[in-house]
């Protein structure tokens, strides 16, 4: 036998495919099936949420916002808005619990509902805070997201996308890196709506309150001028851009025809700037 | 931000991932043309052949190849769906191919290499872990020389 050195024509070791083609049928089935088990479970959630009692939900949240609700407090600042919020409460608003609020030692411009009716304001907030109008409408904001039960939703949503996120994509090679930008911004949007929602709620909490809605858009002006994210920035933040609500909030009290007048000057007790 | 530089990642990795392949994949075939004439075999005899045997060594060829974002993507969406892994599939064929032709080229007198083994593993286990995985194949054999 002679040896012949011929070389094969074809690699048979290798698949001829387009993998364009290949990747983009992966992803978008890949997407269909975590959009659709996501939605069902979401689905799953919202109707849990409206058969929990509140005492249920007092202890989930002891469970679950431990960390939040160690953060350092103001007592000062925590007992005045207290009572600031029991008196929106008793005339407004009609919960199955008492809120309870706290005013909490942080830099961040921000304010949390938590189950369990409990409400912390970041002192990054009452810094940039100058009427009690406004103070309103930012507490009846998270007042509508108790009413509205958002709270609940907002954190069976974020366990679920969390739980989806690492036991189905954990540790396979990437494919979580461009998963979940995309499972936050369907969770950011669904909570856009309710952000919106309460937006709404707290109007018609300082129209009760006041008579008028003066000085509802003011805190969000004062944002705006300070920081607004550029469109792309904002594809997956939880609330709607500054100027969005902005033009929400004018539409709904010309829809409502509320009137506006002047505002409330700010307890002196709560002048943190 | 992370997701654009994931995307940017990936993106670099299918077009510069894609070229590399390209010219690698040249450059095997040209320098397996050139020794196509030597034989090469897996068994432990020389193959019949004129002449005395004059000598006889060792040779080994190794290559370690690391796969790209792009490849790492396609691999771990075959992960969940099972299936082909084709973006691998290149990978581990450049590294055989290229791991021979390396240890023919350690013997340019050979008239022949018999007991040809490969073996491969890979260098970096924890892919899926950030970094980004490679495979390493060894081939070797003895290279036997006839007057």
């Amino acid at each position: 036998m002679k040896y012949s050195g011929k070389l094969p024509k074809t690699n048979v070791n290798v698949t001829e495919s387009s993998q364009v083609k290949e990747i983009t049928t992966l992803l978008v089935g890949l997407f269909l099936i975590i959009f659709t088990v996501y939605y069902i479970l979401g689905l799953g959630i919202d109707f849990a949420v409206e058969k929990l009692t509140p005492d249920q939900e007092r202890s989930l949240s002891t469970k679950i916002g431990k960390e939040l609700l160690g953060m350092p407090r103001d007592k000062e600042i925590s007992s005045f808005l207290q009572k600031f919020v029991e008196r929106i409460q008793n005339k407004c608003i009609n919960l199955p619990f008492k809120v309870k609020v706290f005013a909490v030692k942080n830099k961040g411009v921000n304010a949390i509902a938590l189950p369990g009716g409990t409400i912390m304001v970041f002192s990054g907030l009452l810094e940039r805070v100058r009427s009690e109008n406004e103070l309103t409408f930012i507490l009846g904001h998270e007042l509508g997201h108790f009413k509205n039960r958002d709270h609940l939703r907002g954190m069976g949503r974020a366990i679920l996308l969390m739980i989806i996120s690492s036991m189905l994509l954990g540790g396979d090679g990437g494919v979580d890196g461009i998963l979940n930008p995309f499972l936050v911004f369907s969770e950011s949007n669904h909570s856009r709506e309710q952000e919106s929602q309460a937006d709404a709620n707290a109007l018609d909490l300082a129209q009760c309150y006041y008579g008028h809605v003066g000085g509802a858009t003011d805190f969000f002006e004062g944002m705006l001028k300070e920081e607004e994210p550029s469109v792309f920035g904002h594809f997956l933040a939880s609330h709607p851009a500054y100027s969005q609500r902005i033009i929400d909030i004018k539409n709904l009290i010309n829809k409502f025809a509320y009137k506006q007048k002047a505002v409330f000057k700010l307890d002196k007790n709560l002048k943190l700037s | 931000m992370d997701l654009y530089i994931y995307v940017t990642l990936v993106v670099l990795g299918y077009f510069v991932g894609k070229s590399r392949e390209a010219s690698h994949y040249r450059s095997i075939q040209e320098r397996e043309g050139k020794f196509a004439s030597l034989p090469t075999v897996a068994t432990k005899k020389p193959l019949p052949q004129e002449g005395e045997l004059v000598d006889m060594k060792l040779v080994s060829g190794c290559t370690v190849i690391s796969i790209d974002y792009y490849k790492r993507l396609i691999a771990g969406l075959r992960n969940i769906f099972g299936g082909n892994i084709s973006s691998y599939e290149t990978l581990v064929d450049r590294a055989r191919r290229e791991s021979v032709l390396r240890m023919k080229e350690q013997c340019p007198d050979a008239s022949q290499i018999i007991n040809l083994r490969i073996e491969t593993s890979s260098v970096f286990k924890n892919s899926g872990k950030g970094s980004v995985g490679s495979i390493e194949v060894i081939a070797y054999g003895t290279a036997v020389i006839f007057q």
